[in-house]
This record gives structure tokens, C-alpha cells and sequence, in this order.
């Protein structure tokens, strides 16, 4: 049973009706609901009022609080079918991803290579001369073409 | 060419594993002022964060930390 549950975040919108002095209570009683139907609490974060991007209910403004806690997978259709009866704008249970808190490293960004074009324009000894040749010897040719 | 330096993926190097659903300011720069989610050819995010970046957005969305749309 327990080597089975799984880690779940739990983020609710609670109304603003609420008095500032009761949201405490009421993340308390969310907490009580998840511990009653088999879960274990590991974290809990305490609603905060803040704004929605949107209206939920006639409502502009909201509480939010979040928890993460453990339950078996199966008990989590029956958690969401109590927390809807509950006084709530919105809420989601969605599995918690590992947090992997790594230090921050800046990834060494790949320089472009070094424009290639460059060395080409400097102007060389040994292959100067050759293009000279060359060029004489295309006028050549086209003389010779033309001549005839 | 327009895009003269290859832009690298945010959330590779910032080294954040998980897209938090709940920071609606940093989602907000995936996305147009019309709060559609922009490609990751003009942020340049990576294949595997773009995934977890989208479905973050599509969270954030239900609770209303990000618009749906605007008007």
C-alpha cells in the first residue's frame, strides 16, 4: 500500500467570500479530507489572495493555496469526488514531477565557428602566383579560341 | 538571414527541470498579447521543454493564472 502511492500536487482556488482570518481553516480542512481518504500530507502552502486572469464565478480575485501529498492512485477519483463538494473556485490534482534542483550552470554557449572567409582574403605567397598562371594561361586559350 | 544567432532553449539553460504551472508572469513570455502559445521557433525552446511548457500553460489556464484569451 504504501510502496504504491504516489505523489500528487494539489492546487485550489478558494472564493474571496472567505474572511482573511478562516482560509487558514479552510486549507486545514482540505488537508483533513486528503488525510481522511488515505493520503499523506508533505507539503502545504498557505492560500494567498491574488488576482485571476479571468472571472471564475462572477469572481475576480481568489485564494490560492497548494499541497502536495502521497496517496495510492487509486483513492484519487474518490479524493476529487469529496473536494467537489467543497467551497471551492477551482481546484487540480495533477502527479508531482521530480524536482530535481540542480545548481545552475550556464551551458557554454557553442561559438559560431570562426568565419572561415577570412584567412582566405589574406593574401598569400604561394598561391598567388598560381592564379596568375592561371589567368595567364585562360588568356591564352581564349586567344587562341579567338584567333581562330 | 533574420535570425542571425541560434537561440537557446530558456529552460535548458536556466537548469529548471520542471515548468511551475504556478509562475504565470514567467509563462506569460511564452505567449502573444492575444495569450496564444507561441511555436518554439520564435522562443527557441527545445522539443521536450516546449512539451512541458504547453501543458504548464494549458494548467495555469484552468487556474487562471494565465488568460485563456483576451479581448
Amino acid at each position: 500500500m504504501e510502496t504504491d502511492s504516489k505523489n500528487y500536487e494539489f492546487p485550489y482556488l478558494l472564493p474571496p467570500s472567505i474572511p482573511e482570518s478562516e482560509v487558514l481553516m479552510y486549507s486545514r480542512k482540505l488537508s483533513k479530507i486528503i488525510e481522511d481518504t488515505g493520503g499523506k500530507i508533505r507539503h502545504t502552502e498557505e492560500p494567498k489572495k491574488g488576482k485571476l486572469a479571468y472571472e471564475i464565478k462572477k469572481e475576480r480575485n481568489a485564494y490560492f493555496g497548494w499541497t502536495t501529498f502521497a496517496m495510492a492512485p487509486n483513492a484519487i477519483a474518490l479524493l476529487e469526488k469529496k473536494l467537489k463538494g467543497e467551497n471551492l473556485l477551482r481546484f487540480l490534482i495533477v502527479g508531482e514531477e521530480e524536482t530535481q534542483v540542480r545548481p545552475q550552470i550556464l551551458r557554454t554557449i557553442p561559438s559560431r565557428p570562426a568565419p572561415t572567409h577570412i584567412p582566405a582574403h589574406r593574401p598569400e605567397g604561394p598561391e598567388k602566383p598560381e592564379e596568375k598562371l592561371d589567368l595567364e594561361a585562360l588568356d591564352k586559350k581564349l586567344e587562341e579560341i579567338l584567333g581562330k | 538571414m533574420l535570425q542571425q544567432e541560434q537561440k537557446q532553449c530558456y529552460f535548458c539553460t536556466t537548469n529548471r527541470d520542471v515548468i511551475d504551472y504556478k509562475d504565470g508572469e514567467m509563462l506569460r513570455k511564452f505567449m502573444s498579447s492575444q495569450a496564444k502559445i507561441y511555436p518554439p521557433r520564435k522562443t527557441g525552446t527545445c522539443a521536450h521543454h516546449q512539451r512541458q511548457l504547453a501543458r504548464a500553460i494549458k494548467r495555469a489556464r484552468f487556474l487562471a493564472f494565465v488568460p485563456y484569451t483576451t479581448r
